[in-house]
């Protein structure tokens, strides 16, 4: 019996074989821009750049944002990161004067693909496909690494020369200005953001969850000033083998995650959830960083409606589906947020309808939920009939 | 003119670390009778009533009633800079409520008052079949006990005890005390633990809390200082089964 989350879909990706490009201990390329971050053996880290052997644009390889709007397939897209060829070396985390960090703190700030050439000890080898990271080709320890001059993105530019700046600061503005998430999370993990003493290589899957829980975070504070929504919504979205629902209710702020991966690896159909209440939680989301994203994309609609809600979301993955990192709830929620969305009236009427989109029966949903659970067999009521007089 | 000293700052830390948990904003209201405050939360759950008489001020100068409108967090993170001996006095000062802390030192704190348009909500006038006295520090310690295994409490009265208990998917609690008091009927209702604990934040206010309770009714919890000089009270909206 599979416990967790992380065990099964580990399970599954030691499955799946991946073929990945071919090279030499030359490569001659690009870099898209793109830089990777390992967590093994941290504070001392494998840090290095992401290069294809071809020039040009190649930024559509580690730009998630623009994969589902240019309608990529999964195909499409593990053909892309199994062309990334990872260079690496070991840094001890605050070793951000070193010059191989500086050149990837310049290829993290750049506005666009950089031609790079490296000599690796060995052939690089190999690929990565892992429960939860964004998988990508071979990788060698890199010996000479050159890049080409670069011209960062104004905005970085300008977080980076601020070290005065806060993380937390940095990212919320950065986000304002549109800079895609995964370009600042890029520039987080090369510690090119944050106050001059805190500054340091943060692996990459951390710094995904560290932009996107900050991000939340704050926009949180935001959402919690606001009026609440004065009905049920629902907002739906589909691509890369996965179907999403996001319920948002008439309440205070509290958020429930459920996933369910349908026949993925044999006949299995498992659910796992993770919830927070108005009070938020403590302890770090046991589904993983996707708890984090999917907050953070659901409150983001919310800051910009200025409206507060409470919030279900509902995720099945179906047979095919691969893991592709967090980038896939992100994109799929933020797609969700911005179409159309149908109106309810009750919470059962809102479950009804995404029950008939979903494949696995909603009763088993709700058994294994907390908050839907609890929020469909009771209801907090207000003071309003009491304060009728008061209001105009 | 405004000016009001106090000689314990407790009675103000603690209260508004419950009103600053449930309210963003509030408007005190002053007169010659003392300081008042009403307010509901956004979510229209919890109502908040403060009041602070003459009688508890050491020194106490209001001329004309003022309306004191203020962000209760900013209020908050000064009072938490205050000592337990230190003295408290308050004063307005052109668009500032001004808060000095005496003790060894002179401590001067001004916050802006927030400019806003302000409908004070009447309490309500609800009638309640069950009224009783609980230790403070039981009721919090309840709540402490409950919240192991939910999030959601149920409180009970009948002629013998008060009761509160919860059940979660992994294990119940449940917490009895003998009220002594008389009262003739039964009454039960549901309430969310945490806006509980909001309330009970103000854990120097009162030894005592006075309950009143009905079946899906408002809970109302009063605290009182012995000396009646002072009241802090809740009104809490309950929890209701929806099933069919």
């Amino acid at each position: 019996m599979i416990k967790t989350k992380n065990a099964y879909l580990k399970k599954l990706t030691d499955k799946i074989q991946m073929k990945s490009v071919k090279i030499g201990k030359d490569l001659d390329g690009s870099t898209p821009p793109s830089v990777f971050i390992g967590r093994w053996s941290y504070p001392k880290v494998y840090a290095g750049p992401m290069m294809v052997p071809e020039v040009g644009d190649t930024s559509i390889m580690d730009t998630p944002e623009l994969w589902i709007d240019e309608k990529k397939t999964q195909e499409d897209i593990i053909n892309y990161r199994m062309n990334l060829v990872r260079g690496k070396q070991l840094m001890k985390v605050d070793e951000l004067d070193n010059p191989f960090i500086e050149k990837l703190q310049d290829i993290s700030l750049a506005s666009k693909s950089i031609e790079s050439e490296a000599t690796f000890k060995k052939r690089p080898q190999g690929s990565l496909l892992s429960e939860d990271s964004t998988p990508h080709g071979p990788s060698g320890l890199i010996q000479k690494f050159d890049i080409d001059a670069v011209k960062w993105d104004k905005q970085l530019e300008k977080t980076f020369y601020d070290t005065d700046l806060k993380a937390s600061d940095a990212v919320i503005n950065l986000h304002q200005k549109e800079v895609p998430f995964s370009a600042m999370q890029k520039a987080f993990s090369v510690g090119a953001i944050g106050t001059k003493e805190r500054r340091k290589l943060v692996p990459t899957r951390w710094s995904i969850t560290a932009c996107d829980s900050s991000l939340a975070n704050i926009l949180l504070k935001k959402v919690r000033q606001y009026p609440i929504l004065d009905t049920h919504r629902v907002y739906e979205f589909s691509s890369l083998n996965n179907y999403y629902a996001v319920i948002l209710l008439p309440t205070e702020w509290q958020y429930e995650w459920m996933e369910a991966f349908i026949k993925l690896i044999g006949k299995e159909e498992l659910i796992f959830s993770d919830y927070e209440t108005n009070e938020g939680k403590k302890e770090y989301s046991s589904v993983g960083g996707c708890f984090y994203t999917c907050k953070m994309s659901v409150l983001d609609k919310l800051a910009e409606e200025k409206k507060q809600a409470g919030v279900i979301v509902l995720r099945e993955a179906y047979s095919g589906y691969v893991p592709l990192g967090v980038f896939n709830v992100r994109e799929n929620i933020k797609y969700a947020m911005n179409n159309k969305y149908k109106e309810f009236e009750t919470l059962k009427n809102a479950v009804e309808y995404v029950s008939t989109k979903l494949k696995i029966p909603i009763h088993k949903y709700i058994k294994q939920s907390d908050l839907l659970d609890e929020l469909l067999h009771h209801k907090q009521t207000t003071l309003d009939i009491y304060f009728k007089k008061g209001k105009t | 003119m405004f000016k009001a000293e106090l000689s314990d700052s407790n009675i103000l830390k603690s209260s508004f670390d419950a009103i600053s948990s449930i309210v963003d904003e509030v408007q005190i209201q002053t007169d010659s009778e003392g300081m008042r405050l009403d307010a509901l939360d956004r979510s229209h759950i919890t109502f908040v009533h403060l009041e602070l008489k003459l009688s508890l001020f050491d020194e106490y100068v209001c001329d004309e009633p003022e309306k004191i409108n203020i962000d209760t967090d900013e209020l908050m993170k000064v009072l938490k800079r205050s000592k337990s001996d230190d003295r408290v006095i308050m004063s307005l000062e052109e668009g500032n409520f001004i808060i000095t802390f005496e003790g060894e030192a002179k401590r001067q704190f001004k916050i802006r008052l927030i400019d806003m348009e302000y409908e004070n909500p009447t309490p309500p006038d609800i009638e309640h079949p069950t009224k009783f006295e609980v230790p403070f520090s039981l009721l919090k310690d309840s709540i402490n006990d409950i919240e192991i295994f939910s999030e959601k409490i149920s409180l009970k009265v009948d002629s013998e005890k008060f009761t509160a208990n919860a059940e979660g998917d992994f294990g119940d609690a449940s917490v009895e005390y003998i009220h002594g008091e008389k009262i003739d009927t039964e009454a039960s209702s549901l309430f969310s633990l945490e806006k509980i604990r909001q309330m009970l934040k103000a854990d120097k206010f009162s030894d005592i809390a006075i309950i009143k309770l009905g079946d899906d009714m408002p809970l109302n919890l009063t605290l009182k200082m012995i000396s009646e000089d002072g009241e802090l009270s809740f009104l809490l909206a309950p929890r209701i089964e929806t099933d069919d």
